[in-house]
């Protein structure tokens, strides 16, 4: 037995629910609807807060996300399940022949973010910089990029350190170990005792746990248990992992995030994709890049975007 | 009395039995839906591995109008380089461009003399002789060269129908062999590499035959009359005949795999020999993929014999205990919890394993390891020390309860490993114990290894082998036992000699469910390790299993890319390896049932 009547006689359930169905629409004015995304799991938090942004801008709005890897977003776009396709590295030969060849047209992509990768070691490891080579003698077996030994103890880098290199890295499905693997192992393979964990989050982890250990991640990880390695370039120049050297270009390990768009050239935009790319755009989406620990674009780079796109400045 | 003829009995009788029926639909259909369901999961898997090892198709048909070569057969030189050499005569030999090695810069040009390849350095003014390398037989000559996608390979083809794999060797100028695809055979009269990607086509005198860099001749067939021109966008061939164009399409989306690329050692670019090795790319690079399924295997082997090594000793004493010495009651309270320790997650135990205990064993591992080794002594010795304790005390603790003796005996022994671990360490290995371990066995030590998984996932799959091990024995019928003690047969020979091979296939089939577990289980294996594949059996460091592998690699792969199926076919592999292993474990249960049935007839 029910102790609690019911608050509404059942001949106004239907009611209730053709409000529920209408309400969102009646109440953001010209922009509502539900907008899907599918794609990158590196991108999961910054489609988040920018849902979450477009929601509170345009209360009719939902932002519907799946972020289980850069690889779902290709189909999904084709599929046409989604129209957003957060990826973090750019799409291949074969994943957009796939999407011209069911929608005639080209995907756009848009730039959205940088993400700079930053080698962390223990937060009581003396050690302030590497160079590449260095970075290349510790990760790879191959040695492409000029070091003649492999790195395996710390002494070899700097005396009074003891003991064996720990190293700890990402999958290599990846994006970030595609990145060290282009830019740092100059197109090497990964040594097989690199231990791949589940996500940036689980390498900064590792490293604050072991006094020995070397990984890379995304500088946005960055906890008090590990400290980020600066980079020597080949002119001497030491590089600090930050935001400045990612912009300029200086700090070598940086790769942009795009948002993929299903978008008919020539058409006019629909309004939910207009408003969530101009919100991306806009100071507060790049500042809430900042905010995730990623790299926000450049102004110029930014209006030079939406140039192209043929948005309105701000 | 019921009247069977009045309509309302009638009408529920009818109803009784609709209703029956329905419920056996139900349940067959159900019980239906299960077996078809595992059916269906092995057929997709087997339709998604399938296209791997699916032939090449190369097939001529009428390009389409306004095609236009996008790749020609040979990348073109830089156009002072194409000038130099034809100044100095030399345009008319096989060429090819590589990148070079570390220490030396930039690009080689390779051009091939008779039988000899002459290394020419490009990094200066001119071009430069480095070295003049005779490569195949003098009696033969070099008839085609090229380099593979990436510039590190050469592939070289002679007038004899050798075709060989070089590779520039690190520190001197030299060349390395390193792989033989033929070594005779018709006359090659040319090697045309497909754009980006690691395959070639050969033309020799009989015909056009598809190679893959390591997984060697893909398909052989006539080649069509007239000239080729060149690759179109998509990777098809362009052919000239008679005025008319013809495209031949090649269509070998997954040559890079064949059973002997997943299993036995291959020569992989950069390494000087051949290697195990699991290390997909992402998606659009054009780094070679290496998929060597064997340290996959081997790591999830060893995982779940480390696994068992722990599991085995501990759930069957535990199962003899509780189904032979204990008294009912107390066995009634404390199987059920035992059993309750399966429902902790395997996310759980694989968190705590990799960033509680690794940390842990790695500060105390000279301390781990004593306690490890001496543990079996110092329990033989507290029990010794039971036997020899006055008897009124020991009347104090039946038999049910003696367990409890070793409790303390146990808490001392650890407190004391750690806080000798230290001094331990200080004293036999000079402080430093992974040191030790590295220079005098040569064993290297991760801090999240096999033991560690060893460890928690023992822990996951005791369980489970309990439960089952428990109900073989205590199934085991009571008149064996007491007809043993009646005749004078000791506790432990009773349990020896009468009860466990009695109930020794339903113990093996325990041991058999637990494998089964440990091999499939995926979260315990991907937290507790770091999921390096690696191909050694030292407890000390990682592995990485089929299971985990899957969880980290299945969400980045593009569905019915060459890396998706590869995972499918292993995914398939573990399945078919868990059903054999737990269909082996129910039958000989099956026939452990009907032998209890015998021994215990007419009870």
């Amino acid at each position: 037995m029910f102790c609690i009547r019911h608050p509404l006689r059942p001949s106004a359930w239907p009611l209730l629910l053709l409000w529920l169905i209408a309400a969102p629409l009646q109440a953001g004015g010209p922009i509502a609807g539900t907008l899907h995304s599918i794609g990158s799991e590196t991108l999961a938090g910054l489609m988040l807060r920018w849902g979450e942004a477009l929601e509170a801008e345009h209360p009719g709005v939902r932002l519907q996300l799946q972020a289980s890897g850069s690889s779902t977003a290709p189909p999904a776009l084709v599929a046409g399940t989604s129209r957003l396709g957060p990826m973090s590295r750019p799409m291949s030969a074969a994943e957009r022949a796939a999407f011209e060849a069911a929608h005639g047209y080209p995907p756009l992509a848009l730039p959205v973010a940088l993400d700079a990768l930053a080698l962390f070691v223990h937060r009581d490891n003396p050690l302030a910089a590497l160079s590449l080579a260095q970075v290349d003698a510790i990760f790879s077996d191959t040695r492409r990029c000029g070091a003649t030994l492999p790195l395996t103890r710390w002494g070899g880098l700097l005396p009074g350190i003891d003991g064996n290199i720990a190293r700890y890295g990402r999958n290599s499905a990846s994006g970030s170990h595609g990145v060290m693997r282009r830019v740092a192992l100059c197109g090497g393979d990964f040594r097989n005792d690199v231990a791949e964990l589940q996500g940036s989050a689980a390498v900064v982890a590792a490293v604050a746990n072991d006094p020995r250990g070397i990984g890379y991640a995304g500088l946005g990880y960055l906890t008090p248990g590990v400290r980020a390695l600066a980079l020597e370039r080949d002119d001497g120049e030491v590089v600090r992992p930050a935001p400045g050297t990612t912009l300029d270009g200086s700090y070598p390990l940086t790769r942009p995030l795009y948002l993929y768009l299903n978008l008919a050239p020539g058409e006019p935009w629909p309004p939910l994709e207009r408003a969530f790319v101009e919100l991306v755009l806009s100071a507060e989406g790049q500042a809430i890049v900042e905010e995730l620990g990623f790299v926000a674009l450049s102004p110029e780079r930014l209006a030079e975007s939406r140039q192209r796109l043929g948005l309105t400045a701000p | 009395m019921i009247d069977y003829s009045s309509p309302a009995v009638r009408r529920r009788q009818r109803w009784r039995l609709v209703r029956d029926r329905l419920a056996t639909l139900l349940i067959g259909a159900c019980g239906t839906g299960v077996i078809v369901a595992v059916l269906a999961i092995g057929v997709f898997l087997v339709m998604a591995a399938w296209p791997l090892f699916s032939s090449p198709r190369v097939a001529a048909e009428p390009a389409a109008p306004g095609v236009e070569v996008a790749y020609p057969l040979a990348a073109p030189l830089p156009a002072g380089l194409e000038a130099w050499l034809q100044e100095q005569r030399l345009d008319r030999l096989p060429r090819a461009l590589s990148q070079a090695q570390p220490p030396f810069a930039g690009e080689s040009l390779w051009l091939a003399e008779g039988h000899r390849l002459t290394r020419l350095a490009l990094d200066g003014e001119a071009p430069r002789v480095v070295a003049r390398l005779p490569v195949v037989a003098a009696e033969q000559r070099i008839t085609a060269l090229a380099t593979l996608a990436g510039g590190r390979s050469l592939v070289v083809a002679d007038d004899g129908g050798g075709l060989r794999r070089w590779a520039p060797e690190p520190d001197s100028p030299g060349l390395r062999p390193v792989k033989t695809y033929r070594e005779r055979g018709p006359a090659i009269q040319a090697l045309w590499p497909l754009p980006e990607s690691r395959r070639f086509l050969v033309r020799d005198t009989t015909g056009l035959s598809l190679y893959e860099s390591l997984a060697g001749r893909r398909w052989q067939g006539e080649a069509p009359a007239g000239e080729p021109l060149g690759f179109d966008a998509g990777g098809g061939l362009l052919w000239q005949d008679e005025g008319r164009v013809q495209r031949l399409a090649i269509e070998a989306p997954h040559a890079e795999v064949s059973w002997r690329t997943l299993w036995l050692p291959q020569p992989y670019e950069g390494h000087a020999a051949p290697q195990q090795r699991w290390q997909s790319a992402s998606e659009g690079s054009l780094d070679e993929p290496k998929y060597g399924l064997a340290p996959l295997a081997w790591g999830t082997l060893k995982a779940a014999a480390y696994a068992l090594l722990l599991a085995i000793p501990l759930a069957l004493g535990a199962a003899v205990f509780s189904a032979c010495y204990l008294p009912r009651r107390l066995r009634e309270r404390i199987k059920p919890t035992l059993e309750l320790m399966e429902a902790l997650p395997g996310v759980v135990i694989g968190f705590i394993a990799g960033l509680v205990l690794a940390p842990f064993v790695e500060r105390h591992l000279a301390g781990g390891l004593a306690l490890i080794a001496l543990l079996p002594l110092v329990m033989l010795l507290a029990g010794g020390l039971w036997t020899r304790l006055p008897a009124a005390w020991r009347r104090c603790l039946p038999l049910g309860w003696a367990g409890l003796w070793l409790m303390p005996w146990l808490a001392l022994w650890v407190a004391l490993a750690l806080w000798a671990s230290p001094w331990l360490e200080a004293v036999l290995f000079d402080g430093d114990l992974r040191g030790w371990l590295e220079a005098s066995l040569g064993l290297g030590y991760d801090q999240r290894n096999a033991l560690i998984v060893g460890l928690a996932m023992g822990f996951a799959v005791i369980p489970s082998i309990f439960a089952l091990a428990e109900d073989a024995l205590s199934g085991v019928p009571a008149s064996l036992g007491e007809g043993a003690q009646a005749l004078g047969a000791t506790r432990w020979q009773t349990l020896w000699k009468v009860l466990l091979p009695a109930a020794g296939p339903g113990i093996f089939s325990a041991v058999m469910i637990g494998a089964g577990r440990a091999v499939g289980e995926t979260m315990i294996v991907l937290m507790a390790t770091g999921n390096t594949a690696l191909m050694s059996a030292s407890p000390l460091e990682g592995m990485r299993s089929f299971a985990a592998n899957l969880a980290i690699e299945l969400p980045e792969a593009v569905p019915g890319a060459t890396h998706y199926r590869v995972l499918m076919l292993s995914a398939l592999l573990l399945f078919l390896f868990t059903f054999a292993v737990n269909t082996l474990a129910e039958l000989v249960r099956r026939r452990l049932r009907r032998r209890y049935r015998q021994l215990g007839a007419g009870r």
